[in-house]
């Protein structure tokens, strides 16, 4: 049996005192597992992904990763940070917020160099992460200056540098092309099949469909309503309806009555 | 869709590495503390303004008159037991739009009167104010020009003038919170037009404040960014180099946010010079004659 990377228990949080988004939430992710978190704008995903890596403390409940409860105080012991911050990595949604160096290869070098790693073998990982990520050619570049996709690229490059065994990802195909979003999804794939746990809020019902093996749902009153096999949910249209992920739209062409189904992304 | 996925990144690396020690991380964690709490603080002042309350319950108007006035009578005032009166208005007004009291009174005396203090307290020296001594802090036989500073005290004189200047400083600070705290945003800035600021002026002050809490946000995503990829340790001359790209990115984003902003008003039939007219007409009118809280209440009465 696997065991644990994410134990969440009756978890409450709030952003200011008497306005809970989360009066008690609880689920385990395991090992290697490939969970997608969906539901409407403002239900609860990012602060939900927060709380996971440890940016947001739940105020009652209690969150364990790889079996150590965490807490702001636990969080401020710098060795215990280093070893959590390594294993968790977080993809924002807002790339530009998580990309502060002048160029691409300093922003891809940041958390390796900062471990003490031998120059010769940063540089050996920070070519890697450019060549996995096809973006070798703009290693010279500063990231501010790049595309939507670019800068997801050199995000997610910053991040797999340090080797995280569970990779959150924020709305990872939010403003992304087709092809990038083909490639990311792709991407994801391989590194759960690797072993990698991953989680992941969307809109996209296609990208939870293909990444995901389950599904958590959030309702627009922040509470979890669904936990169970992405297959499950994406064909349960009642539910999907319910937490306002798709909405449906009849009208005529022809004398023929159609219905369209409106999904976010 | 081939990927090449590098060797090192199959397998997991349970190793700590020694450059977790020390605290290169602190100042991240204490830059998102501060700026959570500025961004909580500005979600719960409206929390305050919304509750039921005695201020809560008058028109913006009146308070915003009633703040000048008293902000005036307390540049008039040179009784202390006037002012310690009128500080225990304020008290009993907090209490009235239950405010959280002793929070307030702690925040309100603990930062700007203390400063004015810090500031004023060499101008109750014999050196700047003559007077009778309250506390002798130097006396030596000097001889020649040192002698005239010799001895050196306190006045009492120039102390209560400092007390008088601590005194009004703390409670026009406890003014301004009720006037603001009871207030909510949208309300103080139509109702600054009341008293004759422009209405263009107060579009443009609310418009900023609007992004500036917009430009909070991202600059707590930024920290929380950099805290979850700092993984060792950063020695100052790192610190200062993330301080300053941190700025120069805040720049950039507010840079572009502001040609954006200016697009969207564009976009929706804005133009500069149409503003600049306007504006120029508002202030040669007579509604950019900033009325007194005088005629302001008369105004309002009518």
């Amino acid at each position: 049996m696997k065991s644990n990377v994410f134990e969440l228990r009756q978890a409450a949080y709030a952003h200011q005192p008497g306005h809970n988004i989360f009066e008690s939430i609880s689920f385990d992710i395991a090992a290697g597992e490939s969970v997608a978190v969906l539901g409407a704008n403002g239900s609860g995903k990012s602060t939900l992904l927060k709380i996971l890596c440890g940016l947001l403390h739940p105020q009652a409940g209690s969150l364990k990763v790889f079996g150590e409860t965490i807490s702001e105080e636990l969080l401020e012991d710098d060795a215990f940070s280093q070893r959590f911050h390594r294993r968790v990595g977080f993809i924002f949604q807002s790339s530009d917020v998580q990309l502060f160096n002048n160029r691409v290869e300093d922003e891809i070098a940041f958390g390796p160099s900062q471990l003490g790693l031998p120059e010769r073998e940063v540089r050996r990982r920070t070519a890697d992460m450019l060549k996995m990520l096809d973006i070798e050619h703009l290693k010279e570049r500063p990231p501010y200056r790049l595309s939507g996709g670019e800068k997801r690229k050199v995000a997610l490059a910053a991040v797999l540098i340090l080797n995280p065994e569970a990779l959150i990802l924020d709305e990872p195909g939010a403003g992304l092309d087709p092809k990038t979003q083909r490639w990311l999804t792709h991407l994801l794939l391989e590194l759960n099949r690797r072993g990698r746990t991953i989680v992941l809020s969307t809109h996209n019902l296609e990208m939870a469909h293909t990444v995901t093996q389950r599904s958590l749902v959030l309702s627009e009153d922040h509470r979890l309503v669904f936990d169970g096999a992405t297959p499950q949910v994406l064909s349960d249209r009642a539910l999907l309806s319910q937490v306002n992920l798709i909405d449906e739209f009849t009208h005529e062409h022809d004398e023929k009555s159609h219905i369209h189904l409106y999904t976010h992304g | 869709m081939e990927l090449f996925i590098p060797e090192w990144l199959n397998e997991t690396d349970p190793r700590v590495y020694s450059n977790a020690k020390a605290g290169g991380g602190r100042f991240l964690v204490k830059s998102l503390r501060s700026l959570n709490s500025i961004m909580v603080d500005d979600l719960t002042a409206e929390k305050w303004a919304r509750q039921e309350g005695l201020l809560q319950a008058l028109s913006a108007d009146y308070k915003i008159a009633g703040c000048i006035i008293m902000l005036v009578a307390l540049s008039l005032m040179r009784d202390y037991r006037l002012l310690l009166a009128l500080w225990g208005v304020s008290l009993a007004l907090m209490m009235a739009s239950r405010l959280p009291v002793l929070t307030l009174q702690k925040r309100i005396w603990g930062i700007i009167p203390l400063i004015t203090v810090i500031v004023t307290l060499p101008a109750a020296l014999n050196l700047v104010s003559d007077g009778t001594p309250l506390l002798i802090l130097y006396q030596g036989s000097v001889n020649g020009p040192a002698a005239l500073a010799n001895p050196i005290f306190i006045t009492r004189q120039g102390m209560q003038a400092v007390t008088i200047l601590f005194l009004r400083s703390g409670i026009s600070l406890s003014m301004v919170a009720l006037l603001v705290m009871t207030t909510k945003v949208s309300g103080l800035f139509k109702s600054l037009q009341s008293i004759g600021i422009p209405a263009h002026f107060t579009f443009i002050v609310e418009m900023s404040y609007r992004y500036l809490i917009m430009l909070l946000k991202i600059s707590i995503e930024m920290y929380e960014a950099r805290r979850m990829r700092t993984v060792g340790r950063l020695t100052y001359r790192q610190q200062a180099a993330l301080l300053g790209s941190s700025l120069g990115f805040l720049f950039a984003q507010s840079m572009q946010l502001s040609s954006e902003v200016f697009q969207a008003m564009t976009a929706r039939c804005y133009s500069i010079e149409r503003f600049r007219d306007t504006y120029a007409a508002d202030m040669l009118s007579d509604s950019f004659t900033p009325m007194t809280p005088g005629q302001l209440l008369i105004d309002r009465s009518k």
